[in-house]
């Protein structure tokens, strides 16, 4: 475990934040045109937008040139390299797809504003991504969550006020939680970097800290019994901001998760420490599907779906082998494509890219609009685990790790919860496919083309995904 | 060989597949061959038979005629043979066959379906072909199975009718009985000589056989027997049977199909008299079955459920005697019955032609004199039936008693000759009834006890016609006109072999019919070992006074100038006082009806109706249910207050650290 | 080459037919009907075609894209084809053009599944069968509970199975290994019983055995007759294909030990199916549970481990596929002609049309197994073979099941042909050309191969291998 750290100079490596320092500077640049304007237009916001497209396209790239390298900064407290990269290669790819569903949201003199802060809830993703001490990791977490506060606020609905201070109260409560654990392992070993507290000797404080630490996390991942704050925050939300925090928060956290679980405890008794974990992944997984069951609201189910999907990838950890990192990676990824392209559909029924989108909405799509019927059924069938998507792909291959390492029940639990979203999912998949009279749906239509360019991207992506499963074979070295 | 320019072998095959030919071309092309579909289904009858005559030569040689047609597996393969056994059966076939086809030529005149006839009748005669002809046992199988088809095809030949439509049910699936017993007597064949051919059977039976799967197979196969022919407790098909058109009954079931079981006995005789068990059981039920059909019989009005229960003693006749192995005798009597047997049904079938399809005897009567051919023919069919010397029937009748004396069955003997007494009794009543004192057409049903018309046999004939050919029969007056020559041709040369045919037998041990089959039957004659108490003058003489017996009796209650002259009230006391047991044929229809049929029947729709929906399904349904309820329960925590989101939050992280304390201070100590 | 172009073919060119205007359905189901007629006339053409394998996954074990012919496969693989072909000649209705579509994916998924030689891919296709079927169903049944019902069981099926292939391939090291008479698979005493039970759930449930069944009487009612032609025809035998190329090769202990429970749930389903046929009243449904008794006996003759009931098997797999696809699309002329199926509303259409009543004869006669018709081969060669291993009682259960069988099938037939005519049914023409040529080959096949079981018995061979010949 000392290689990781052993090999860095103590000062700051400015390659290790490169990326993020160029989505965290995008925004001042985006604010500072936009103060120009006098009179607001349609290409007001499409400038905006198109600059932290372009910058975050620049930050992407400059990622994967870094890939096979490893830098760290802060003294080993930022470390950039494969793991992280992958993370937050995640989500940039979710920033990206949640501009292209925004650019149609709002008004025009907001549009600079939410980009900005989108970008600044990036990159303070990217920064729990490559965070390997405890510091960081508030940090980023805290980063990514100011943004958001403001995020789920902007809507003008009635809702996303009250939802937006719910979510304001609950998560500084968590973060609480992270705050209070991540002292106690200070105080129990006397240093906040993951490394050190992988050496360190156990104590029943150490192990508490950790355990108050991943409810923290648990919280921000939205596993069962930390999630109830999940579906009415996602229903009030913008719907870009939604599907931005769907997948970009949860790859920062998982980020900090997994390197957490894999790197930062003792490894004689790791096993033991994360026993609650598996434990929440299985009622993540049971719980979410079966909340789903009675949604009716797009945004809410799709909320229950990302906790019981959460679930599947916080269960590939089981047993913290290397194969199990690698499909949770995998499976991240899947999610990822899966869920936007789920939401770039819901974005394009609405006119303004943001409304609620019941179940009738959906009732005979296939019969007015076969694409995008198609998209959309494609993409469920992949949320359902069946081929060939990733979705199908990745569950075979995490329960596959499951059983390796020993955590049968875990993959027993895996299988029935997909069972039970199987009704989920094609519930709605019904619904399009029944005939329905064209005057009793109100049938509206996105006045904005981007969220196609998503849809695309993503169904190509979960296809190729499902029958070339990509599974980066350096992550698990650079976890430490 | 008769003909140079074929090889037999391909003879063979061309009279096994000529009538499919003829089946297959009638029932395609039928509409458009019009009148024509007769003549030439008649003729691809014919054609098999001229040719089988002339494979005459090659069938009687040692080595008899054989053609391999494919193999399934090792072990699985199939052919035809020709030899003497299914030589007698071909000829039958074919040329009784032929004649009938002729015969229905006229008969059918008229029928829409003209050329369906014709096809199934086609079809019968090969599926017949195949079972005599086959050289392994599920080729005859095969055979077995098709013949059944046929028979239900012609049993509900016109499909209009409910009753017909149920009568063929009723024949098809206690024939697939029948099958099901010889899949049975395969299995062990299979199990223990691992081939289906006769030969290897017969040769390896006796090292493979022990005698407990002797009897198994023996058992199989006469399950196969009693559903095909007849015989207690499968025989309640045969008199619905009677629902086809008359040439049907006379062809399938009277001298060909029924007789099958007479043949597969005989076929196996190896097996039959290596197997005491067996040769004891099928006698018992033969003679059972001769004397049952002969009492039943004697209780019927509907000319052709007489014929057809008469039919079904005289094969309990045949089966008794292949039964306790008096082989040549039982094949024998199946040869003259099948002439005179046909010849009766077709005579019957003129008398109903003429009469406007009335069956009912008791509407029947005086018919001699408008008849007087028919009356010819049915006065020989009886004399040959009831065994007067001379005529055919005396001949075969007489072995086939006299040898279950010979093989030491006395008790069979007696129900033999008594048998003979009563079918004497009822085949003068019929003729009584039928052709002597007055006409009674034009007398009212009710006067003559004639209760439910539909019940007590009325025409199934007029009624299948009326429904297939669209005009009615009361519509056509009773025209006592001479049949046509196509219908009175046919019975005409029957006549000859039923009073000629028995001489074949003339001469005892050195006859031409001993001769025929000298050696083929082996342990004939050790089964026939037995001294018996009488001679063979004495058992015929005795017969012949039983028989005079019966026919005084029916001459006393028919046949006198009284009797005759207040028919009418006689006919009519008599169908009142007719024993329900014997009206009801013994209740075997309605006891195979409470324990079978309707039980199958409630416990399916209880599986069906109850036991799938509501007990198997019902897990699963409880399942989903109890899944949406506990969404609608999360649902219902989902109350949106932020402190009872903060709560549970609270609550959650209180159970981790609870687990962490217990779990690490305990590991702490 | 060839293999690849049988499972992407069908789905591809189903992809396309969706792009085909709704209005012109003629186009549509023509067209499926040629790319099926297509594949039979491809795998005709190359029987002796060489696997296609591409390398899949290395970690956590082997996996590879390998579709192949195998001795069994071969023949279920030209069944579907006809059956598809036929299925998509009789579609008829305002919603044609999709099932057409949904028809070829299935005949591509299902082809997958016969073709797979990997058991992860088998797995695959196992689940992508359920998507084209699951949306035919909404699309057709006026309710959507039998929707339902088959994708909640299939799914659980086909997960558990999906478990059991992740469980395989970690013990096993591969899943490379369908047909691979030298893979030496050893899953052993702590695994094995857990992966067969998967396995075993998985095809019980899509065959479907006793007390599995009760999705397909609803679904087999609720689709259209062409669709489910193909799905009982060859759907069904998925299962079955499946205990004979990966129980029976990799977990024979096992299936011993397993022998009695299915024997036990083989004769129930044999006797609980016939007795129901007898009883049930929609036409369909009485068909539906005469497969759930006629699939039992192959369960029966697959378990028994005799060479000659496995070769039954086989046979009778093909069989049970060319008359029930003929039966049901000759009841789906039926109901398209008299808008009902129950049978006490129907009857007397034999004088009408004489054609129609044929070609139900002859599906009803192969189906009783009537002795020369492809049922009876199938059946005289498993009966035997389960005698001959020893199976006396079950042999003789599976004997009053044939005798049943002729009943509710001229019960059927004779329910709708038979009787005087119903005046209130509408009278329409007798069989179209088209549903001639769908039924034909069908009729052929069950007719040749009832003369000539030995057609597809090469199979026997493999089968001796496998279980010894017994």
């Amino acid at each position: 475990m000392s290689s990781a750290l052993g090999n860095f100079p103590a000062n700051a490596d400015y390659a290790a934040l490169l990326p993020f320092t160029v989505v965290a500077l995008a925004p001042l640049l985006i604010l500072f045109i936009d103060l120009f304007y006098r009179e607001s237009g349609p290409w007001r916001r499409t400038v905006a937008v198109g600059i932290a497209i372009v910058w975050l396209v620049a930050a992407g790239v400059l990622q994967a040139l870094q890939y096979p390298h490893d830098y760290a900064a802060f003294g080993g407290a930022f470390v950039q390299g494969g793991f992280s990269i992958v993370f937050s290669e995640i989500v940039i790819v979710a920033t990206i797809a949640t501009l292209l569903l925004s650019i149609g949201v709002g008004r025009d003199d907001q549009v600079a504003g939410t980009t900005a802060l989108l970008l600044w809830s990036a990159s303070g993703a990217m920064l729990m991504s490559g965070a390997s001490n405890l510091l960081m990791v508030f940090l980023g977490l805290e980063l990514l969550s100011l943004g958001l506060y403001c995020l789920c606020a902007i809507s003008a609905r009635g809702t996303a006020r009250e939802s937006a201070l719910k979510y304001l109260i609950l998560s500084s409560m968590a973060s609480g939680f992270l705050l209070y654990g991540s002292a106690l392992m200070f105080g129990a070993t006397g240093s906040v970097a993951f490394s050190a507290l992988a050496s360190a000797v156990v104590t029943p404080l150490l192990a508490l800290g950790a355990g108050l630490f991943m409810v923290g996390l648990a919280f921000k991942l939205s596993m069962v019994p930390f999630h109830e704050w999940t579906p009415d925050v996602y229903e009030g939300a913008p719907l870009p901001v939604t599907a931005f925090m769907s997948v970009a928060t949860k790859a920062g956290t998982l980020a900090v998760l997994a390197r957490f679980a894999y790197a930062a405890l003792p490894s004689d008794h790791a096993a033991k420490i994360l026993v609650p974990l598996w434990v929440l992944a299985a009622l993540s997984m049971v719980i979410g599907n079966l909340g789903a069951l009675a949604q009716t609201d797009m945004k809410r189910l799709l909320a229950y779906s990302g906790i019981a999907q959460v679930g599947y990838i916080v269960a590939a950890f089981a047993g913290t082998t290397a194969l199990g990192l690698r499909y949770a990676l995998l499976y991240l990824a899947g999610y990822t494509v899966m869920n936007l392209g789920a939401f770039a559909v819901v974005a394009l029924m609405s006119r303004d890219g943001d409304a609620v989108v019941g179940l009738p909405r959906f009732a005979g799509l296939a019969y007015r609009r076969p694409w995008l019927a198609a998209a959309m059924t494609f993409f469920l069938i992949g949320l359902a685990g069946l081929p060939p998507t990733i979705g199908f792909t990745g569950k075979v291959l995490i329960l596959a790790a499951n059983v390796g390492a020993g955590y049968a029940w875990l993959a027993g639990i895996l299988v029935l919860s997909t069972a039970i979203s199987a009704y989920v999912y094609f519930k709605i998949v019904r619904v399009m496919f029944v005939h329905a009279d064209p005057r009793h749906v109100r049938d509206e239509r996105s006045r904005n083309v981007l969220p196609w360019v998503a849809v695309a991207v993503c169904a190509v992506a979960t296809f190729v995904l499902g029958i070339v499963p990509l599974t980066p074979s350096n992550v698990l070295p650079l976890v430490k | 060989m008769l003909f140079n320019f074929i090889s037999p072998e391909f003879a063979l095959v061309l009279v096994w597949l000529l009538p499919f030919v003829g089946g297959v071309l009638l029932w395609g092309f039928g509409p458009q061959l019009k009148s024509w579909a007769g003549p030439i289904g008649s003729a691809l009858i014919g054609v098999p038979f001229i040719a089988t005559v002339g494979l005459w030569n090659d069938a009687t040689a040692p080595a008899a005629l054989h053609v391999h047609l494919v193999t399934w597996l090792p072990g699985w393969s199939f052919g035809l043979q020709l030899d003497r056994l299914s030589l007698i059966w071909s000829l039958i076939i074919t040329g009784v066959g032929f004649l009938i086809h002729v015969y229905s030529i006229g008969y059918m005149d008229g029928d829409k379906a003209f050329a369906r006839f014709f096809a199934y009748m086609n079809f019968f005669v090969f599926a017949m072909m195949t079972l005599v002809l086959s050289d392994n046992v599920i080729g005859l199988l095969v055979g077995w199975g098709l013949v059944g088809l046929a028979s239900y095809f012609l049993i509900g030949f016109w499909f209009e009718k409910p009753s017909a439509v149920s009568a063929a049910r009723k024949a098809f699936v206690m024939n697939v009985v029948g099958d099901v017993g010889i899949m049975f007597a395969v299995f062990v064949i299979v199990q223990r000589i691992g081939s289906i051919g006769y030969a290897d059977i017969f040769t390896h039976f006796a090292t493979a056989f022990t005698p407990h799967a002797l009897f198994l197979v023996c058992l199989g196969l006469f399950i196969g027997c009693a559903a095909k022919s007849a015989q207690v407790p499968l025989h309640t098909w045969l008199p619905d049977a009677m629902e086809g058109p008359t040439p049907v009954s006379a062809l399938i079931h009277a001298a060909t199909m029924v007789t099958a079981g007479v043949y597969l006995i005989a076929r196996f005789a190896p097996l039959w008299s290596a197997s005491p068990d067996a040769q004891q059981l099928v006698g018992v039920i033969g003679a059972l079955t001769a004397i049952s059909g002969a009492v039943l019989g004697c209780a019927q009005w509907d000319i052709k459920r007489i014929l057809a229960y008469s039919t079904m003693s005289q094969i309990g006749y045949m089966i008794m005697g292949v039964g306790v192995g008096a082989y040549q005798a039982g094949v024998f009597h199946f040869l003259t019955h099948a002439f005179f047997k046909a010849q009766l049904f077709l005579a019957a079938g003129i008398v109903i032609h003429a009469l406007a399809n009335e069956q009912d005897v008791r509407r029947m009567g005086g018919m001699r004199m408008q008849l007087p051919f028919a009356f010819v023919a049915i006065l020989t069919g009886v004399l040959a039936i009831c065994g007067v010397p001379g005529f055919s029937g005396f001949f075969s009748k007489d072995a086939v008693v006299y040898g279950a004396l010979e093989t030491g069955h006395p008790w069979l003997y007696a129900v033999g000759v008594i048998t003979a007494g009563i079918t004497a009794y009822y085949m003068f009543r019929l003729l009584f009834v039928t052709f002597f004192g007055p006409y009674r057409g034009d007398v009212d049903p009710s006067d003559l006890g004639i209760r439910h018309p539909e019940l007590a046999g009325t025409a199934p004939d007029s009624a299948g016609r009326a429904a297939s050919s669209g005009h009615h029969p009361e519509e056509e007056e009773p025209h006592h006109h001479a049949p046509p020559w196509l219908m009175s041709g046919p019975v005409a040369i029957l006549i000859v072999p039923t009073v000629l045919i028995g001489f074949l037998d003339w001469g005892g041990a050195g006859s031409r019919w001993q001769r025929f089959f000298g050696g083929f039957f082996p342990h004939a004659a050790e089964n026939a070992a037995h001294v018996p108490p009488i001679s063979e003058t004495v058992s015929t003489a005795l017969v012949f006074v039983v028989v005079l017996i019966g026919f005084a009796v029916a001459y006393w209650r028919y046949g006198t100038t009284a009797a005759q002259r207040d028919s009418v009230a006689r006919l009519r006391t008599e169908s009142i006082r007719m024993p329900a047991v014997l009206v009801n044929a013994y209740y075997f229809d309605a006891a195979f009806e409470a324990l079978l049929v309707r039980p199958a029947r409630a416990i399916g729709g209880w599986f069906d109706r109850f036991v799938d929906p509501h007990v198997i399904d019902a897990g699963v349904r409880e399942a989903a249910f109890s899944a949406q309820w506990l969404g609608h329960l999360f649902r219902s925590f989902q109350t949106g207050l932020v402190r009872a989101y903060a709560l549970t939050l609270a609550l959650g992280a209180v159970c981790i650290v609870a687990y962490y304390a217990f779990a690490f201070t305990g590991g702490a100590r | 080459m060839t293999v690849t172009a049988l499972v992407l073919g069908p789905i591809l060119a189903g992809l396309v037919i969706y792009l085909i205007p709704r209005k012109q359905s003629r186009t549509a189901t023509t067209l499926a009907a040629v790319i099926a007629a297509l594949t039979f006339v491809l795998a005709v053409a190359d029987p002796h075609a060489a696997d296609a394998s591409r390398h899949w996954l290395s970690r956590p074990f082997d996996a590879s894209f390998h579709l192949g012919f195998g001795p069994t496969s071969y023949w279920i693989v030209l069944l579907l084809s006809l059956c598809t072909f036929g299925g998509a000649l009789a579609l008829s209705g305002h919603r044609s053009r999709d099932t057409a579509a949904q028809l070829l994916i299935l005949q591509g998924a299902m082809n997958g599944v016969f073709l797979a030689k990997d058991l992860l891919l088998f797995a695959l296709f196992w689940d992508l069968m359920l998507i084209p079927v699951f949306l035919v169903l909404i699309g057709a049944g006026p309710h959507a509970r039998a929707a339902w019902k088959y994708l909640i069981y299939n799914l659980a099926g086909g997960l558990a199975l999906l478990l059991a292939t992740a469980a395989f391939g970690i013990v096993a090291g591969t899943t490379d290994v369908i047909g691979n008479p030298n893979a030496h698979v050893a899953i052993g005493e702590t695994w094995g019983m857990w992966v067969f039970a998967g396995i075993a759930f998985a095809f019980l449930i899509k065959t479907p055995v006793f007390p599995f069944h009760t999705w397909m009487p609803d679904t087999y009612g609720d689709l259209p007759a062409p669709v489910v032609a193909v799905v009982s025809a060859v759907q069904s035998k998925a299962g079955l294909y499946g205990f004979i190329v990966i129980t029976l090769p990799f977990l024979g202990p096992e299936m011993a030990q397993a022998q009695t429970l299915m024997f036990v749930l083989g004769s129930v389903a044999l006797i609980y199916g016939a007795l129901a046929a007898l009883a049930e009243r929609d036409a369909k449904r009485v068909v539906a549970y005469s497969s759930l008794s006629h699939l039992g006996l192959i369960l029966l003759a697959i378990f028994s481990g005799s060479a000659l009931a496995l070769a039954g098997a086989v046979v009778y797999i093909i069989a049970h596929g060319l008359f029930s696809a003929a039966l049901f699309l000759t009841l789906g002329a039926v109901e398209q002609r008299e808008e009902t199926r129950d049978l006490a509303r129907l009857g007397g259409l034999g004088a009408r049309n004489p054609k129609l009543a044929g070609a139900l004869m002859l599906g009803a006669l192969a189906a009783l197994g009537l002795p020369g018709l492809a049922g009876f081969s199938g059946e005289i060669l498993i009966l035997t073979g389960l005698f001959k291993a020893g199976f006396v009682w079950p042999a003789i259960v599976a004997l009053v099941a044939v005798v049943l069988a002729s009943a509710y099938m001229l019960r059927l037939f004779q329910g709708i042909m038979n009787g005087p005519e119903v005046p209130d049914l509408p009278e329409r023409r007798d069989l179209t050309w088209a549903e001639g040529l769908a039924i034909a080959p069908l009729v052929i096949g069950f007719v040749l191969l009832g003369l000539n079981p030995g057609l597809v018995i090469s199979v026997l061979t493999e089968a001796t291998r496998v279980v010894g010949s017994r």
